[in-house]
């Protein structure tokens, strides 16, 4: 009898305590729909690496793993289009070379040999090449003073802009990541650049 | 009496699992909750842990170029650590472009201490040679 009498108590109290988190759980809920979206904490590294036009090698570790929305340059924006330096400002275009400027974005390929020709020259995950055997994922490509250009995959297929396979994004490696590898053409300047994320972003300088 | 006593004893036992089993799930619930909710926090504290480590830690080297020499067997950097800290080379870029076919004695420089870096012959340019985030750059 006593014995009955502790296990109900033992189960109304489980049922109590599903209750109080069942209402916990749709305040929560509710509540969070007006709350800020979680704020991500940024480091920045940023080194000059040289060449002409200057180059920066940019690093940011993020506190969580994401995938960046858009990289701005000055005033232009990745999501408008192909990024481009032309020695004195930033620019977006619709192309992925341009004559008297240097364009920069990423390309999304597997394993095997990358190519970037162009009548410029060409810029892959750092090296000056227009072939580069690459690993799987983005790979950063810029294109200077080049009228005319084809990137080639791995798999032999040109690919051009829009293609889901090209990012004006310019990046390197895998994504979603929390820690992100790019280059960006500066001439020397100093520039304002800055990595827009879901809900946060990241001014690098 | 016996069998009275032996059902006070089976209560007594059931209410003590009883508790201890309560005991465990509110520790397992607020544990749970601690962890998510302080999930990002010691993330982001990570992250700027390592980021103030390696600000410290490059804060404390300090690179000079001390002579540069380039012949037909190739072009040689020879640096000086001046600072307190360890640094090790990263990368060499030339022209902006990461340089193949390099050599040095520089991935562990330690402070007070020289190295040499030998680029292939015919390298001319700017240099940039990467330590971490610290950056020497050089014209050849």
């Amino acid at each position: 009898m006593r014995r009955s009498k502790g296990v109900s108590t033992f189960v109304a109290t489980l049922i109590l305590v599903s209750i109080t988190l069942s209402l916990a759980y749709v305040v929560y809920e509710g509540v969070s729909r007006f709350a800020p979206p979680e704020q991500d904490v940024f480091t920045n590294q940023v080194s000059q690496v040289g060449g002409s036009p200057a180059l920066v090698l940019v690093v940011v570790n993020a506190s969580s793993p994401g995938t960046p929305l858009a990289f701005e340059a000055g005033a232009a924006s990745s999501q408008v289009g192909v990024l481009y330096f032309d020695g004195t400002r930033y620019g977006t275009s619709h192309q992925l070379c341009l004559a008297n400027a240097t364009t920069f974005f990423s390309v999304y390929t597997g394993d095997g040999v990358l190519r970037a020709a162009g009548n410029g020259r060409a810029w892959i995950d750092g090296y000056w090449t227009d072939a580069l055997e690459v690993r799987s994922g983005w790979q950063e490509v810029m294109f200077a003073d080049a009228s005319s250009c084809t990137v080639t995959g791995p798999d032999g297929t040109a690919v051009a802009y829009p293609d889901a396979d090209i990012s004006a994004l310019p990046i390197m490696g895998a994504l979603p990541s929390s820690s992100f590898v790019l280059y960006v053409p500066t001439g020397g300047l100093s520039g304002s650049f800055l990595m827009v994320f879901d809900g946060s972003y990241d001014r690098i300088a | 009496m016996g069998a009275t006593t032996a059902l006070h004893k089976s209560s007594g036992v059931s209410e003590v699992v009883s508790s201890v089993s309560m005991l465990a799930i509110t520790i397992a619930v607020l544990g749970g909750v601690a962890l998510i909710s302080l999930g990002s926090l010691r993330s982001a504290n990570g992250v700027l842990l390592t980021g103030s480590e390696n600000a410290a830690s490059e804060a404390g080297v300090l690179l000079t170029v001390v002579a540069t020499q380039s012949n037909s067997s190739g072009t040689y950097v020879w640096l000086f650590n001046y600072g307190w800290n360890q640094a090790g080379l990263t990368s060499v870029y030339v022209g902006g472009g990461l340089a193949q076919g390099w050599s040095s004695s520089c991935s562990a420089l330690q402070p007070k201490e020289m190295c040499v870096l030998q680029l292939p012959p015919g390298t001319h340019g700017t240099v940039a040679i990467t330590f971490g985030a610290r950056t020497v750059s050089l014209s050849v």
